[in-house]
């Protein structure tokens, strides 16, 4: 059986995010869902429940859980069902007005921490943003998962979505496996840079390398922490979010910052130092149209050529100016109404990844930016262990393969593989060492450019792209072996999908 | 009742034997294949070595989790500055220092000031089982987050292991891990049915010990079973070779990566420029550095050592291509007959050596001929017949070549089983015993928890010969 490439659904789980699509279109669309893998649960329904469960850690605060300053929580209800969930905008529009919402986090940990909330989770992305319906799906659904799951855990999976969503078909592929495919090849480092952990996970020859899987508690969360509180020491700054005349609380002053770092880093204004990724061939004279047309950028093009000329006719003494905030490379910041200028010391964001010493001590008002600083790993440490950490023969294909950095920050922050690669470099041996075992060279992968669609958003979408090809290659295959069919569950029922995914085995 | 387990067994070997005759040409379809026979349940296996504990479900063909034996330890010791007045407990002055375990990949090789290193392995067999416990929840709870109380659990034993070892594994698997059943399997009984045989002669070289095990229809054949820390020896020169200076170079530094702060690329057999860690090199224990030490002459052996086919010559190590390696610290040089001389060491010791030191270990013919001797006439044909070579060790670039040119010279009709697949030879005690507890006959040989609770650890000796 084989099923129309418009039926097609792609789910992409996250640690904090869930990414889905429904159809293959012949050229590779990126997601149309994107929610936070969060779910919430009103308090007032369970009453007893913080009581009955030992555990729960509700964060009375919602403004804490929304900045994400704290640890992501969990409040497991053992006697909440799927229904009581709220998931996706109706939560957005419930925390909007009430705070009486205890949230939780279901895969945070790279694992599931409570099934109820997972199925609330999919069940919302399947049938409520994509618009199945469960009597009659005929949908096939791949969906991606942290690596490293229990053979348990999948066959439970498995059993919902047939069981519980009704889909036609079914197949699982481990996260970082889509990464490398996206990214076109087999062996490399794949490196998830996530909201508070960054999974590090080599892979060769298609197959990850279990054993040297790791995890380091650096993520965009310490980035955004660490450059709010450079931006204190910014005058300029702090004398626009918080006049003389009305200072703000010191603790709301920690959580505006971050609200402005927020809005700069996603509107891409952050380079990466030392890099030769953002030097682009794009302002230098030469323009490519084919390209810029295949890319879908013409308005783009006309609107900066317009700027062009608008600047050269403006007077010389306001060239002289612009070129002069060129030189210090400030940049003109519109937040909630107010307008300053930022510094360069806005590329100073991505120090904590390489160096996670740097949050050591720092504290915003009075709470200290995180303790579990002498736990993680800087980044460049923690790849090349993980490398070290396959066989002696594996490690040249690795390292030839690529370094692929992705997660949410590469879709706007550019340049981290190159800076990373350049601090990797005592791993790998003269490249003129006559040697056929150990490492010569690097490379920093991306996702390639035949990707129209995906040109934009950096390798952000890397995991969803590389679920979209397998999904292509597994569903088209009338007699393929690659996923479970209705009848394989009919007959061999949960464990079915361990023999069935490929890269489980 | 030791006839009626004799033929338990003997079904088994027949079983196997099919299983692989039957076997797909690609090994990973491997647990395919195999999920019609077993049981709802899959049981799991552990087999602990000294380099490394594998563990994974029965059935699969490789193990899911693959953590190093060797483990860290961080005492945490009182703080001396903080003054307390209660201080002078003496029990908090002598057992107040609590101390932290790093397991894992993530464990002992990740630096950190103070750590020590050691491993619950001496020789082959356990001797410290505290530290084994943690290893194994481990390998199953945390790496294949599995409840080990849902699985029947096999582990594996060295042949010459001691009974109140097993016994005191049967207790920590029935108490601490409340597994519902549990059977221990000797690891040269599972090489020889990891590669389909029933009867072999397995010759396993680990990371410290290689053992010759004379396997006939699935029973190790107590008299002919010979050990020796060869591996050690062979180690111990690689070493030396490369820490002593000779005419051509001095001594090599052999800093791991995580004491070197930078490199720069220097000429062949320039002296190398990098600086170290100062930070790092206080709070390194001597432990910790001997261990990452022994890791790079590790990696050394597996890049550049071999061993000639045809025995000592010293013509033909001249003529063979000498190889470039480079140290973390960036020196590099170029080894030529030297890398052949490590592996000689397998197989020859000079009668120097042998004068000098007479506790030196036997070396892999010497064992072979001892443990033949020690089998019927009979025996020796079919045995050297069906040689199985396993172990991480025996990996070592030419050792098959050179293991079956020895055996030539003593033997017509010598056939060695060595897997080209590194896995397979790697873990194939382990893969053994995927083999053996996926098995439907095996079921009659597991120990339930009810027959632990019954007769209490006399039935780990009656049920696993």
């Amino acid at each position: 059986m084989s099923f129309r490439d418009s039926n097609v659904i792609i789910i992409e789980t996250g640690r904090t995010v869930i990414r889905a699509g429904l159809g293959l279109h012949d050229l590779l669309k990126p997601p149309s869902v994107e929610i936070s893998a969060r779910v919430g649960l009103r308090k007032s329904v369970f009453t007893n429940g913080a009581e009955a469960n030992g555990k729960t850690n509700i964060s009375e605060d919602p403004l804490a859980s929304t900045s994400r300053a704290s640890s992501l929580p969990q409040n497991g209800q053992r006697n909440a069902a799927v229904k009581d969930y709220l998931v996706g905008v109706q939560l957005d529009e419930v925390l909007a007005t009430e705070s009486d919402i205890a949230i939780s986090w279901p895969f945070a940990d790279g694992d599931i921490r409570d099934w109820t909330q997972a199925e609330a989770l999919w069940k919302y992305v399947l049938f409520n943003q994509l618009q199945r319906r469960r009597v009659q799906n005929e949908s096939p659904v791949l969906l991606t998962l942290p690596p490293g799951l229990s053979r348990d855990s999948h066959e439970r999976i498995c059993q919902i979505f047939f069981e519980r969503f009704n889909v036609a078909g079914f197949s699982i592929l481990e996260r970082p496996v889509g990464q490398i495919y996206a990214a076109n090849s087999l062996s490399g480092v794949v490196i998830d840079i996530g909201h508070e952990k960054t999974d590090i996970t080599p892979i060769y020859d298609g197959f990850i390398v279990h054993s040297a899987r790791t995890s380091t508690s650096v993520g965009t969360r310490d980035c955004v922490n660490y450059l709010a509180h450079l931006l204190r020491s910014n005058q300029s700054v702090m004398a626009a979010i918080s006049p003389p005349e009305a200072p703000l609380e010191p603790n709301a002053i920690h959580s505006t910052l971050v609200e402005l770092v927020d809005q700069v880093w996603k509107d891409g204004h952050v380079k990466v130092p030392s890099d030769g990724e953002t030097a682009a061939a794009e302002d230098e004279g030469v323009t490519d149209i084919a390209a810029v047309i295949v890319a879908g950028k013409e308005r783009a093009l006309i609107e900066s050529g317009m700027k062009k000329k608008a600047t050269a006719k403006a007077s010389a003494a306001e060239q002289a100016r612009l070129r002069e905030r060129e030189a210090q490379d400030l940049l003109p910041v519109k937040f909630k109404g107010l307008e300053f200028d930022l510094g360069k010391e806005r590329h100073r964001f991505c120090e904590p990844l390489f160096d996670p010493t740097l949050l050591r001590g720092k504290t915003t008002g009075d709470a200290t930016l995180r303790s579990t600083a002498e736990m993680s790993l800087p980044l460049q440490t923690a790849v090349g262990h993980a490398v070290a950490q396959t066989e002696v023969d594996q490690r040249q294909y690795i390292w030839s393969g690529g370094l692929f950095v992705t997660g949410d920050i590469t879709r706007h922050v550019k340049g981290i593989g190159i800076a990373l690669q350049s601090r990797l470099a005592p791993f790998i041996v003269n490249p003129e060492l006559q040697t056929d075992v150990q490492p010569r060279s690097m490379r920093v992968l991306n996702v390639p450019e035949y990707f129209p669609e995906y040109r934009d958003t950096g390798n952000g979408f890397a995991a969803f792209l590389g679920a979209s090809i397998v999904a292509k290659i597994t569903f088209n295959d009338s007699g393929g072996k690659n996923f479970v069919s209705k009848a394989d569950y009919t007959s061999m029922g949960p464990r079915s999908v361990i023999e069935m995914a490929p890269t489980l085995l | 009742m030791r006839e009626a387990e004799q033929t338990g067994h003997s079904e088994i070997v027949d079983q196997s034997r099919n299983f692989w005759n039957a076997r797909p040409s690609t090994p990973r379809i491997l647990a395919t294949d195999f999920f019609a026979r077993v049981d709802e349940v899959s049981a799991l296996v552990i087999d602990i070595g000294t380099s490394s504990v594998r563990a994974g479900y029965a059935g699969d063909d490789t193990p899911k989790a693959v953590i190093p034996t060797t483990y860290g330890l961080l005492k945490t010791a009182p703080d001396a500055d903080s003054a307390m007045p209660d201080a002078t407990d003496p029990t908090q002055a002598t057992t107040g220092a609590s101390s932290k375990i790093y397991m894992g990949q993530f464990g002992p090789s990740v630096w950190r000031a103070g750590m020590e290193v050691s491993n619950p392995l001496n020789d082959g067999l356990i001797h410290d089982f505290e530290p084994i416990t943690a290893l194994m929840r481990h390998a199953v709870v945390d790496v294949m987050r599995c409840n080990p109380s849902d699985h029947p659990i096999l582990v594996t034993e060295p042949a010459w292991n001691t009974p109140a070892n097993r016994e005191r594994m049967a207790e920590i698997m029935f108490e601490e891990f409340q597994v519902p059943a549990f059977y221990i399997a000797n690891t040269g009984v599972l090489n020889a049915f990891a590669a389909g045989k029933g009867s072999a002669l397995v010759i396993d070289v680990g990371q410290t010990m290689a053992s010759v095990t004379p396997i006939v229809d699935g029973f190790v054949l107590r008299k002919g079973l010979v050990y020796s820390p060869l591996p050690k020896l062979v180690h111990a020169h690689a070493r030396h070779i490369l820490t002593n200076p000779n005419q051509q170079r001095r001594g090599i530094d052999l800093f791991p990566h995580q004491l070197v702060a930078n490199k720069q690329q220097v000429e062949v057999g320039a002296p190398p420029r990098f600086t170290l860690r100062e930070d790092r090199l206080k709070g390194t224990t001597d432990s910790w550095r001997n261990w990452y030490e022994a890791r790079e002459v590790e990696e050394w052996i597996q890049s550049v050592a071999g061993v000639l086919e045809q025995g000592w010559n010293d013509q033909v190590a001249a003529s063979r291509p000498p190889r470039q390696y480079e140290f973390p610290t960036g020196y590099n040089c170029w080894f030529a007959q030297e890398r052949y001389s490590v592996g000689e060491q397998f197989f020859w010791h000079s009668p120097q050596l042998m004068a000098s030191n007479p506790s030196l270990p036997k070396t892999i013919p010497a064992l072979i001929t001892e443990s033949l001797r020690a089998c019927d006439p009979e025996l020796r044909q079919v045995l050297v017949g069906n040689v199985v070579l396993t172990g991480g060790g025996s990996l070592f670039a030419g050792f098959g070549d050179r293991l079956s040119a020895e055996l030539a010279r003593s033997f017509p009709h010598v056939k060695i089983h060595s897997p080209g697949n590194p896995v397979e030879r790697r873990y194939g005690g382990w893969l053994g015993g995927s083999v053996l507890a996926s098995l439907g006959t095996f079921h009659q040989l597991w120990i339930s928890k009810e027959e632990w609770t019954e007769h209490g650890k006399a039935i780990v000796g009656q049920r696993c010969k």
